[in-house]
């Protein structure tokens, strides 16, 4: 698990539940890759409305599982997609990309 | 899918309380999992649902203490959810729960706070942020309630104090075979320290107190109710005079009140068949005697007779001596006021007060138009709604105002002159007992008895029905004159329902208004379209709280009137 994610899932839910905070995090991560990628569909439709929405969802999961990262990178991609700005949603993309990454690397 | 939130599995918590619900509603069951676990570590009770419309069924069926939401959901926002709870509950707690970070989120910030009762939290809080905000909004949601709750009951209690006191009094007008009065009792707040009370002897004799019991509100109501018991429990004969009543009360007060209360009194001893009044006065205003010719005022009491308040010390003198007496006309009126009247102000600060000169001024003039039209339901109403017109629109105290007269000799063309209790039974009691008057009188002319019978059943029965807006009615009464004038007949009723409007439009044609009504199957609204139809002119005042409606009924033909 990622390290800045446990320690905060363990600040809100103490240590003795590990199990818990393993199964919020592999969903977290599930939920997070699926949504990524329909990031990148949107953005290849260009659709900045749906953009914007999905943005935000996964800006909230993050933002609630302790994930500063990603929810840093989300806002960043929320608001460019707000103004429209698709090329610079398209470059913050492997941003995106690279957190999710770290998901899948980091405590495996 | 809605479904109550999973157990955490942890120890029970040590000190117990009632479990508070909370319904969460968010599109990502991650997010719903991971508050509930916060909210049920803190011993809430939690309902989850991904779906709004899930969500407002289940705020239906169950009780909650506070939602907690998401604001972009799908197929509804959380800004939709929460009109469709405030459909349901005006103020329940409603908390978003938002990732709004910096200030780019004004527009949703504003969306949130225009519903008074919405709050939100950064989905970034965590749990111990969370728990301490709900609590102080729940905390804050129950001391609002709470204060609504004690404000409510306050209200109601006070109603309820208001109809006591009422049911304690007599009625607000009299007519009996010797003499007739009518009375103005506006309390300064719902309940009043003024009081009155009848003590007849026989038809013609008897005693009237008046009383203005110290300070007003709660405390002086309190008072003015074991006053009144106090006088109803009396048992008058002949040697009751005007001082030995005081006496009694005195000794009631000083004894049972000492310290509360003193009270102010005016006690009259009325005989209408000789016409004499005697009276005592302790610290109140003097009973003011009018001629109804003249509309002058006679001074009875011109040496200033009477004493203190009564309570005031534990043993008064109350001789017979200070008890004034006065023989008079039988067209003199006779008015008694608490200085609830004296105490009118032009303005709310109560610096602008009355000024005696036009108060005796208007009151002659009450007074002679009052003989002109033959009756004195509306007099102290009048006279109350004149002193208003002319700028004293601001009571400091509590008001009483009653006018007293003898009955001369019988009216002419009278037919029916007196009040009912405001229910129904009584309403089709007064309603047959006039009709079999107006047939008795002008048989055979049924029509005539048919068509007041049934605009006077319209008319009261609106007044119970609609008049009051839900207010308890049944301590008020209403006051009902009919009079043959030749070629109509001239119903007045009196009652303090709201105002009436008539509607003009349907006066000028109301068989086509019944008509229309009968078209649409209408159930309601034909009672005033009746009355009009029934009545070929209608006029109506509102004086001082008093509905006075006269409305004239044409007789079918001349010959009918004998």
């Amino acid at each position: 698990m990622k390290k800045m994610i446990q320690e905060y899932l363990e600040s809100q839910f103490g240590t003795d539940t590990p199990e818990m905070l393993r199964e919020f995090f592999d969903e977290y991560r599930g939920n997070m890759t699926e949504g990524i990628a329909a990031l990148e569909q949107l953005l290849d439709s260009g659709d900045a409305a749906s953009l914007v929405k999905k943005a935000h969802t996964l800006k909230g999961l993050a933002l609630v599982i302790g994930d500063r990262d990603l929810s840093s990178a989300l806002l960043d991609f929320e608001h460019a997609a707000l103004n429209n700005t698709l090329d610079l949603c398209s470059k913050l993309l492997p941003e995106l990309k690279r957190g999710l990454e770290m998901l899948r690397d980091d405590g495996e | 899918m809605l479904k109550p939130a999973p157990k955490t599995g942890r120890k029970a918590a040590t000190v117990t309380r009632e479990k508070i619900r909370i319904l969460i509603c968010d599109d990502e069951k991650l997010i719903l999992t991971i508050i509930s676990r916060i909210l049920t570590s803190a011993n809430y009770e939690v309902v989850t649902t991904t779906s709004p419309v899930e969500g407002i069924a289940a705020f239906k069926s169950g009780s909650f203490a506070a939602v907690i939401t998401d604001v972009m959901m799908e197929p509804v926002d959380g800004f939709i959810f929460r009109e469709m709870i405030r459909a349901c509950n005006k103020t329940i707690p409603i908390v978003f729960l938002t990732s709004l970070i910096g200030g780019s989120d004004h527009y949703l910030l504003n969306m949130i706070t225009q519903d008074p009762c919405s709050y939100f939290i950064p989905k970034q809080s965590g749990k111990l942020l969370l728990l301490n905000k709900l609590d102080q909004i729940l905390m804050a949601y129950r001391t609002e309630r709470a204060q609504n709750f004690a404000q409510n009951r306050l209200r109601e209690e006070l109603a309820l104090a208001s109809n006591i006191q009422r049911a304690m009094l007599p009625p607000y007008v009299y007519s009996g075979n010797c003499f007739e009065y009518s009375c103005l009792y506006r309390p300064l707040h719902k309940i009043s320290g003024d009081l009155y009370e009848r003590l007849p002897i026989t038809d013609s004799r008897g005693i009237m107190v008046f009383g203005d019991l110290s300070g007003h509100g709660i405390h002086s109501a309190l008072a003015m109710i074991a006053v009144q018991s106090f006088l109803k429990s009396i048992d008058l004969d002949q040697e009751n005079l005007p001082c030995t009543l005081a006496r009694k009360l005195n000794g009631f007060l000083w004894r049972q009140l000492h310290g509360i209360a003193y009270m102010c009194a005016l006690i009259v001893f009325y005989d209408f068949e000789k016409n004499i009044m005697r009276y005592y006065n302790s610290g109140m205003g003097d009973l003011l005697c009018v001629n109804s010719r003249t509309g002058k005022l006679r001074d009875l009491n011109p040496e200033k007779r009477g004493s203190l308040p009564l309570g005031m010390m534990p043993d008064g003198d109350f001789e017979q001596s200070d008890t004034v007496e006065a023989v008079f006309d039988d067209g003199e009126y006779f008015i008694a006021a608490s200085d609830g009247i004296s105490d009118l102000s032009m303005s709310p600060d109560g610096t602008e007060g009355l000024d005696m000169a036009l108060f005796r001024e208007l009151l002659g003039q009450a007074v002679i138009q009052s003989r002109e039209l033959g009756d004195i339901v509306a007099l102290p109403f009048q006279i109350y709604s004149m002193l208003e017109l002319a700028g004293y629109a601001f009571p400091q105290d509590d008001t009483m105002l009653m006018v007293m007269r003898k009955k001369t000799h019988p009216r002419r063309g009278v037919l029916y002159y007196g009040s009912i209790r405001c229910l129904h039974e009584e309403v089709d009691r007064l309603v047959q007992q006039v009709a079999e008057t107006v047939n008795t009188r002008f048989a055979p002319c049924i029509e005539l008895a048919v068509s007041v019978e049934l605009m006077l059943q319209e008319h009261l029965t609106n007044i119970l029905n609609h008049g009051f807006d839900g207010r308890d009615h049944d301590g008020e009464y209403i006051f009902v004159k009919v009079v043959d004038a030749g070629r109509n007949l001239i119903v007045t009723v009196w009652d303090f329902g709201r105002e009436w409007r008539f509607d003009t439009s349907v006066m000028r044609d109301p068989d086509k208004h019944l008509d229309m009504l009968n078209d649409s199957g209408a159930v309601n609204g034909r009672g005033v379209a009746i009355i009009q139809k029934i009545a070929s002119r209608i006029s109506r005042k509102r004086l001082a709280g008093l509905n006075e409606c006269t409305f004239v009924i044409p007789q079918i033909t001349e010959s009918a009137s004998k």
